[in-house]
């Protein structure tokens, strides 16, 4: 479990709370972006992707919720919208143009799983999962079963562990054979391929104790358990 | 989200060197019953529920080097019969009190290090 710079930067900025929350109501929405126009918003700056600001902070707006991804002090950028009960299930529908909304000062949980056949020697200064330093290498195929994921969260009482654990299984959208050697944690879901800008915060990335080769067969399976160490 | 909670006698943990991926197992010898607690994304299907709780390298497997005590799961009634009959238990007793001890002499020594 490598933390990475900006996931040690989130899990600092979400526990001391590094950003105040905010309310009021929005003036237009899109589907993956609320603005403001009379806002004053921390600003993020930097990356790609951005840090800083109000990413990673939770905006709910109506009955559902993103996760900030980046944002200028009127326009808010989210992951995507996000139902309370199915946080990893589909995109919700986008909220009104005129809709209250809440920033809620915080961190969002890091429970995404992302894929990468990457074998670049892993670096904190890693943004996202990669195989140059520059470019995403992370796996995503329409419709295929290797997409970043929300995974199931597990704690033993009394343990400084918990774990992400999720059940990846291939469909004929994959490609004919994927040879996987490393997991990300991330912050943001993703509902297309991932970009510099778009992967949000990767809190840690670890290797596979050995590479698993995937067939599109729809019934290949690699079952991924990371880690986390609260120490 | 479905939530999971089992009865866990031996808990370890496998924490994972990030270069290798090769996981040590680290057995908390001073906790003799706890709980494992588990949320399960709403969308997932029963099948992909089960595998990933009961694989050798899902979740109960990177908890615990014995079966569950119990498991509970009243949010899916069919995940909690299916897991109860793979484990051969049954649910919660209603006295479960924790019993955790302090980590051992070189372990919070090491901890208090960092």
């Amino acid at each position: 479990m490598a933390k990475t710079n900006n996931g040690i930067d989130m899990i600092a900025r979400g526990l001391g709370q590094a950003v105040a929350g905010f309310t009021g109501t929005s003036t237009g929405t899109s589907a993956t972006t609320m603005t403001d126009s009379g806002a004053s918003f921390t600003a993020s700056s930097g990356g790609p992707p951005e840090t800083g600001g109000m990413v990673g902070w939770v905006v709910q707006c109506g009955t559902v919720y993103g996760v900030i991804v980046k944002n200028s002090a009127t326009v808010i950028t989210v992951d995507y919208w996000h139902t309370v009960a199915s946080p990893g299930g589909a995109a919700a529908s986008t909220p009104g143009a005129t809709t209250a909304y809440m920033i809620i000062p915080g961190a969002y949980p890091a429970a995404y799983l992302g894929l990468s056949v990457a074998t670049r020697t892993i670096a904190a200064a890693d943004p996202f999962l990669t195989n140059d330093g520059t470019t995403v290498s992370e796996i995503w195929n329409a419709s295929g079963g290797l997409n970043r994921a929300f995974a199931a969260f597990a704690h033993t009482i009394g343990t400084t562990t918990y774990t992400l654990t999720k059940t990846f299984t291939t469909t004929v959208s994959d490609p004919s054979s994927s040879t996987v050697h490393r997991v990300g944690a991330f912050e943001h879901g993703v509902t297309a391929a991932p970009s510099t800008t778009t992967t949000g915060i990767m809190l840690t990335e670890t290797n596979l104790a050995a590479d698993a080769i995937l067939t599109n067969n729809g019934s290949d399976q690699l079952v991924v358990t990371y880690t986390g160490t609260i120490s | 989200m479905p939530h999971v909670a089992f009865g866990n006698i031996s808990p370890i943990s496998k924490p994972v060197d990030d270069e290798t991926g090769v996981a040590s197992i680290v057995k908390h010898d001073h906790i003799t019953r706890t709980t494992t607690e588990v949320n399960v994304p709403a969308e997932w299907e029963m099948s992909e529920a089960f595998t990933t709780l009961t694989h050798p390298n899902g979740i109960w497997g990177n908890h615990s080097d014995a079966p569950p005590a119990w498991v509970e799961c009243p949010d899916w009634p069919e995940l909690e019969a299916a897991l109860r009959g793979y484990y051969g238990c049954a649910g919660r007793p209603k006295k479960w009190d924790h019993e955790i001890g302090e980590p051992a002499a070189s372990a919070a020594a090491s901890k208090e290090g960092n």
